[in-house]
């Protein structure tokens, strides 16, 4: 907002003149959630383009069997940077920065509760991407995607480069800890008058879940990186068994983290695809309470099934009972939630539109990533594929499926609330379908190699394995893939300046997020809301609506045309303004 | 309502059909299932990995299904009224799919756990169980064998062992001592047994009875360090008189080249001891 300087307006009495401001300076410096948000989404997009650009190698290195095109030691250089980038530094700050846009406005806030944490939260987090990926100026982790002891310690791998892939890490989870603090924070203060718990949208409803499960998981393996660092500079023995340390334990404070990780992307593209599906078909969404719970108890569920991608280690069988309980049970949240959106869908008036292709593309890839684990839920069966590609494929499916699909339908939903603009959808079909494709056909021929026999994380594999076509057709599917992501960066970041104009609410939402302007001015509302029930944007309509509706005698209202069918010309910023496209039922 | 709900179940009916009819045949033709068939306890593992499968395939079919039928069902919530629309899916449905869901798995962990019993169970044989030592290093398995016959005073120094191929006799119950000597490792030879973890400083085991001869291959599945893509083994099972010879002819050649390592030094042409003698 920056003040009036001419001389009709001689009222503004700055001692000083404020001095205009670069656009990028403000950006980096504002405390303001949609500033943050926005670096955080632009950050995680351009971590995007490095993970892609690892994984291409590493699937054109696995194109055909003993192939010599990247050495065996940058292949694990790539495979350490490539695990953290796709799940840490891009899938979950991705979600993290729409939730810092979205999460305010859907609560009616005028903004986060703790904004200064909330930016340092954004600079901890580039500040580890940054680290880890500066290692590649001398030598850059070769540890693998966990680091696992005692591969990962001094005694194997001296030097720099686990440090500060180990740094890294520990800076960008200090900084999703930091969010999680000051966005649980925000929920439990800044909600608009009666915005209750259970009126939340399920999107802010998830960035609760997601919060609570960053700060509880967050500090469990910044302990581990810290007993590894200690390990590997003070000469401590936590993970050396030779003086009677545990490997054992590493591996499962990482494995609870990751899952957790896991489980966050998953519940807030849940949440998104929800929100979506509910919007473009027109109807309330089916349940909202049970979807609600059904998210929080999937988090939980699948934190303590950590252990089921542990079947093969030497632990108790008491252990793995408990696991595979917990791992079964999470069909119950799952196939609600599922059993909702086939609730929401029916019978309402469906459209087309991105967000809602790409939130039926992130079904189709989560359904087969999680029936792939369901398969491997099981202890004989898990136990007989572990560290086969079967679950790295079925793990793709659904970090790609959540991810990448959830966090792109996220991404066109919410566009306008970032930039003002709608994201192209000549662009984003094709994107659509490439990735599609690629995901689809990536991860069923993944999963048929595991069970040939593929090993997990190889540099190369060998003519005599039967692989060979399974890995060919792979590779291809990646490449469209990579060709798919190109597109839709490309179309995030052309949209961003060129964009088509939204109005305020170009999908016809009935969540808080649509009431602001697009871009929303830095105090968010002019007017906070009053909130009456779950879609209180429904109800500011409706009484607009009523108060532009003319007045009958009783005698002649049952004549009197409909309210709906009236033009209204007092709402008509509140009223969808774009929809004559999207207006057409899906037939 | 009902029209709805009978197509419903015609079209879930028919996906059951279709993928009962389908799935075996590609799990018969090992292109959709483990090759898991030289043991028992492998065996059964790739029996409820066929019924999972199954289950997951139905499940997956189902679900598009169900929301491909979603979508096509034409607007007709508009006309019940807002209220009517904003309490749908309150009632006791949610309910009900969820004591459904929940039973389902429920009787999915009462399987597994009895097929987890099924998968290591060590069934009942003529030949005297085997137990043999694997030891992981960066990047190769070290496999020691027992010695039948220790020398009178108990104690012998004869060794049995192989790098990379493992022996065992066919019809026997074979308990592997699976140990790292660095970081960790895993061995998995999916024919035979579960994947088992090489951990340094815990003793892991597999337990299996091969069932038929043959060569089995295996690898290591566990990231190791630059070397962990060569890192393969291979199980060859033999009938067990001549798994005995090859024990036999292990120690044996294990003796004859201590032997020439042992005159080497004497002589003094051993590189290490011209070494030492500087």
């Amino acid at each position: 907002m920056t003040p009036v300087r001419t001389a009709s307006h001689p009222e503004v009495v700055s001692e000083q003149v404020p001095r205009e401001q670069k656009a990028w300076i403000t950006l980096v410096t504002s405390a303001e959630h949609k500033a943050v948000g926005r670096m955080y989404i632009a950050t995680a997009l351009l971590f995007a383009a490095a993970a892609i650009a690892e994984f291409l190698m590493m699937r054109l290195q696995l194109m055909i069997p003993e192939n010599t095109l990247i050495q065996p030691v940058i292949f694990d250089r790539l495979l350490s940077a490539f695990g953290v980038t796709s799940l840490i530094l891009f899938a979950l700050p991705l979600m993290i920065g729409l939730m810092s846009i979205v999460v305010p406005l859907q609560i009616g806030a005028r903004g986060m509760a703790l904004p200064r944490l909330h930016h340092l939260s954004y600079w901890l987090y580039a500040f580890g991407g940054t680290t880890i990926y500066a290692s590649f100026l001398w030598r850059p982790s070769e540890a693998g995607i966990l680091a696992l002891p005692p591969l990962s310690t001094s005694a194997f791998l001296p030097g720099a480069a686990v440090d500060a892939w180990l740094i890294g890490f520990a800076l960008a989870l200090l900084g999703f800890v930091c969010f999680a603090i000051s966005m649980i924070a925000t929920l439990r203060n800044s909600r608009a008058p009666g915005m209750y718990l259970q009126r939340m949208p399920l999107f802010t409803w998830a960035t609760s879940v997601v919060s609570y499960t960053l700060l509880v998981l967050g500090p469990v393996f910044l302990a581990a990186i810290a007993m590894l660092m200690i390990d590997r500079h003070y000469g401590g023995v936590f993970f050396d068994s030779g003086e009677g340390g545990k490997p054992m334990l590493y591996e499962h404070l990482a494995t609870i983290f990751i899952s957790g990780a896991v489980v966050s992307v998953l519940v807030a593209a849940l949440a998104a695809i929800s929100e979506i599906l509910s919007t473009f078909s027109r109807q309330p969404q089916f349940g909202h309470r049970t979807v609600a719970g059904s998210l929080g108890a999937l988090a939980v569920l699948a934190v303590l099934a950590w252990m089921q991608s542990m079947y093969s280690s030497p632990i108790p069988d008491g252990f793995r009972y408990f696991a595979m309980l917990m791992a079964l049970a999470a069909i119950v949240p799952v196939g609600l939630i599922i059993f909702n959106w086939i609730g929401t869908l029916t019978g309402g008036a469906k459209r087309h539109g991105m967000p809602f292709r790409f939130a039926l593309g992130a079904i189709v890839l989560i359904v087969i990533g999680l029936a792939g684990k369901l398969v491997t839920a099981v202890v004989p069966v898990g136990a007989l594929l572990a560290g086969t590609t079967f679950t790295t494929g079925t793990s793709f499916a659904l970090i790609a499926g959540a991810g990448v699909f959830g966090g792109f339908a996220a991404l066109h939903y919410w566009f306008p609330k970032l930039s003002g603009r709608m994201m192209g959808d000549a662009f984003g079909i094709t994107s659509y379908w490439l990735l599609l494709v690629g995901a689809v056909v990536y991860v069923l021929t993944t999963m048929m190699a595991g069970l040939e026999g593929m090993p997990v994380d190889v540099a190369k594999f060998y003519g005599d394995s039967g692989l060979d076509a399974l890995n060919l057709i792979a590779s291809i599917a990646a490449i469209l893939f990579v060709l798919g992501f190109i597109v839709a960066l490309l179309n995030a970041a052309a949209s961003y300046r060129h964009g088509l104009e939204a109005g305020p609410d170009p999908w016809g939402g009935s969540t808080l997020e649509w009431f602001a302007p697009s871009p929303p001015p830095v105090h968010n509302f002019d007017l906070v809301p009053d909130v009456r029930s779950a879609e209180p944007l429904d109800d500011i309509r409706e009484a607009i609506r009523r108060r532009a509706t003319r007045w009958y005698p009783p005698a002649a209202r049952t004549e009197a045309p409909a309210p709906e069918q009236e033009p209204v010309a007092v709402g008509s910023d509140a009223e969808p303004t774009s929809q004559s496209e999207d207006d057409r039922p899906v037939a | 309502m009902q029209a709805v709900r009978s197509r419903a179940a015609l079209v879930s009916f028919a996906a059951t059909v279709a993928a009962l009819a389908v799935t075996p045949q590609f799990a018969a033709a090992d292109l959709l299932a483990p090759d898991s068939t030289a043991s028992d306890g492998a065996g059964s593992a790739r029996t409820l990995y066929v019924i999972m499968a199954i289950l997951a395939a139905l499940i997956v079919i189902v679900v598009f299904a169900a929301i491909v039928r979603a979508l096509r069902t034409r607007s007709t919530t508009i006309e019940a009224g807002e209220d009517a629309r904003r309490t749908r899916g309150t009632g006791s449905v949610q309910l009900r799919v969820g004591a459904g869901l929940g039973v389902l798995a429920i009787v999915l962990f009462v399987v597994g756990i009895i097929f987890t019993g099924k998968a290591s169970e060590v069934e009942a044989s003529a030949n005297p169980p085997i137990t043999i030592k694997a030891d992981a290093q960066q990047w190769l398995w070290r496999y020691e064998y027992p010695i039948k016959e220790p020398s009178e005073d108990g104690f012998s120094a004869d060794q049995a062992y192989s790098y990379q191929e493992l022996v065992v006799p066919v019809d026997t119950p074979i308990t592997l001592d699976i140990s790292s000597t660095d970081v960790l490792h895993s061995w998995s030879v999916p024919a035979l047994a579960p994947t088992a973890e090489a951990v340094p400083g815990i003793e892991g085991e597999v337990n299996f009875t091969a069932t038929e001869t043959g060569t089995f291959e295996g690898r290591s599945t566990r990231f190791s360090g630059p070397g962990y893509p060569t890192m393969r083994t291979r199980v060859i099972v033999v009938e067990p008189d001549e798994y005995e010879a090859f024990v036999k002819e292990r120690i044996d050649g294990i003796k004859q080249a201590r032997a020439a390592v042992q005159d080497r030094v004497q002589s003094g042409t051993a590189p290490g001891v011209r070494f030492q003698t500087k």
